[in-house]
């Protein structure tokens, strides 16, 4: 009979962890693993939203007068760390008083506008059919010039 | 009254002759302050210190701060039509000083064509007072400053003088203040020249308020190894555009809107109409053959060929 025993201590027995207990460790780096990732994601998020509302271009800044018009600027909370940024730029608007031709060219007529694309060339438009047209009223004398310069010769 | 300053003409015309000298002294103030800070052909001005120091933070003040905001809404309302970036495209096409020393004709020049930096590449920090331009990048504000110095000069000499009416032109940016002539409104002569006698041929339109600005390809030419150039940039080339518009006019709530909305509209091309007219932008259109478009409600019965 062979005996077992020998001069070496007897192994004591190792206590495996159950699988369920492996399956909730595994559970807790996940969890652990998520947060730190999370949270470092928030963290950059909060960087990255600070960054751009310093360092983006800000562009859209509301004038220091009412010269021109500026932009509207706000900002809506997404959740505690980022914000969304809105901007709204102003069109260019209009004079309110709009623009009028001269009472002389209202009253020589003119042509018809292009409709627009390409540009066509213009033809003044008659007054044939009026018997008796408007009297003739002196072009005002202009105050000021838009335009260019003709190329220097 | 005429005079020179930033390297255009300037006209001042007030409703009360009382007026004039009080009026004068204030628009030349505005003028003054804008050319040391707006400035590309001043060493000293604020906008070549920016421009030196690309690529980090720079101090600017208050008036260089207005002008760069300025630009860039002008940039963005245009969808970048209109963009500051295209100091050094500028400057490489041979608009590298006051235009009246640029020599009219030269050799040739090597123009690479690409798209400029783009004004997201300027950077505003107004609680600092101060800017950042990416690398490389120029800025020149010569589109915008005019117009916008146009209107705060208007609105100086109306806040100096009271109630008088007030008109300033500076190189055809017009901008008015003020309670207007006698008729109600401003006559302003449309031509291809700003420098023309007023009784000239032309059409002549009326506005009441805000301004009216032309941008035009015929103006500040200057021919490189027989090409000609001129001063008004495709931000997506980098080179001078080639537009099938020679000028644009349009009328807005202010000179810095007018002149934006007619600068992008050189830049467009085709697409300018269908835009001044989303935005009830008055504008008049010459085509590089003479041709006139009348769009957004500019009054069709001014509407004369331009020759």
């Amino acid at each position: 009979m062979r005996s077992h025993s020998s001069g070496a201590p007897a192994a004591r027995p190792v206590a495996r962890p159950s699988q369920q207990d492996r399956k909730t460790q595994e559970r807790e780096v996940v969890r652990r693993l998520t947060i730190g990732a999370g949270a470092a994601a928030l963290g950059m998020a909060g960087y990255f939203t600070v960054a751009s509302a310093t360092s983006a271009p800000v562009a859209f800044g509301a004038p220091a007068g009412d010269a021109h018009p500026g932009a509207l600027m706000g900002g809506d909370p997404l959740n505690d760390k980022v914000f969304i940024r809105k901007v709204h730029v102003a069109a260019p608007r209009p004079a309110a008083g709009g623009v009028v031709a001269s009472a002389a060219s209202r009253a020589q007529g003119g042509a018809a506008p292009v409709a627009g694309g390409a540009p066509q060339a213009q033809v003044a438009a008659a007054s044939v059919a009026s018997p008796q047209p408007p009297a003739a009223t002196p072009r005002p004398t202009p105050v000021a010039t838009t335009g260019g310069t003709k190329p220097v010769k | 009254m005429e005079w020179r300053a930033l390297g255009t003409g300037v006209r001042l015309v007030t409703t009360d002759d009382r007026a004039v000298e009080a009026a004068r002294i204030a628009v030349e103030g505005v003028l003054d302050a804008v050319d040391r800070a707006c400035s590309r052909f001043r060493e000293d001005s604020e906008l070549c210190a920016l421009n030196r120091s690309a690529g980090s933070w720079a101090p600017v003040g208050p008036l260089l701060l207005e002008a760069l905001e300025a630009a860039l809404w002008a940039a963005a309302a245009t969808g970048g039509a209109v963009d500051p970036t295209v100091g050094r495209a500028l400057r490489v096409a041979g608009y590298d000083r006051d235009f009246a020393a640029i020599p009219a004709d030269a050799g040739p020049i090597v123009v690479r064509l690409r798209r400029v930096p783009g004004w997201q590449a300027v950077e505003l920090d107004r609680s600092r007072s101060r800017a950042r331009l990416a690398g490389g990048t120029e800025v020149d504000l010569g589109s915008t400053a005019k117009a916008l110095a146009a209107d705060r000069a208007a609105s100086a000499a109306h806040a100096a003088v009271g109630p008088a009416g007030i008109l300033v032109g500076l190189g055809g940016d017009i901008a008015v203040a003020g309670t207007p002539p006698d008729g109600g409104r401003w006559p302003i002569l449309v031509a291809e020249d700003h420098s023309v006698a007023l009784d000239s041929d032309g059409e002549v339109v009326l506005i009441e308020d805000g301004g009216i600005a032309t941008s035009s390809t015929t103006v500040r030419r200057w021919t490189r190894a027989g090409v000609e150039m001129h001063h008004i940039i495709d931000p997506a080339t980098g080179a001078p555009v080639n537009s099938p518009w020679r000028s644009a006019t349009v009328v807005a709530a202010t000179c810095l809107e007018a002149n934006a909305a007619a600068t992008a509209a050189i830049v467009m091309g085709a697409g300018a109409p269908a835009w001044l007219e989303e935005r009830g932008l008055p504008a008049r259109l010459v085509g590089v053959d003479g041709a006139v478009a009348a769009v957004g409600g500019w009054p069709a019965e001014a509407v004369e060929r331009s020759e």
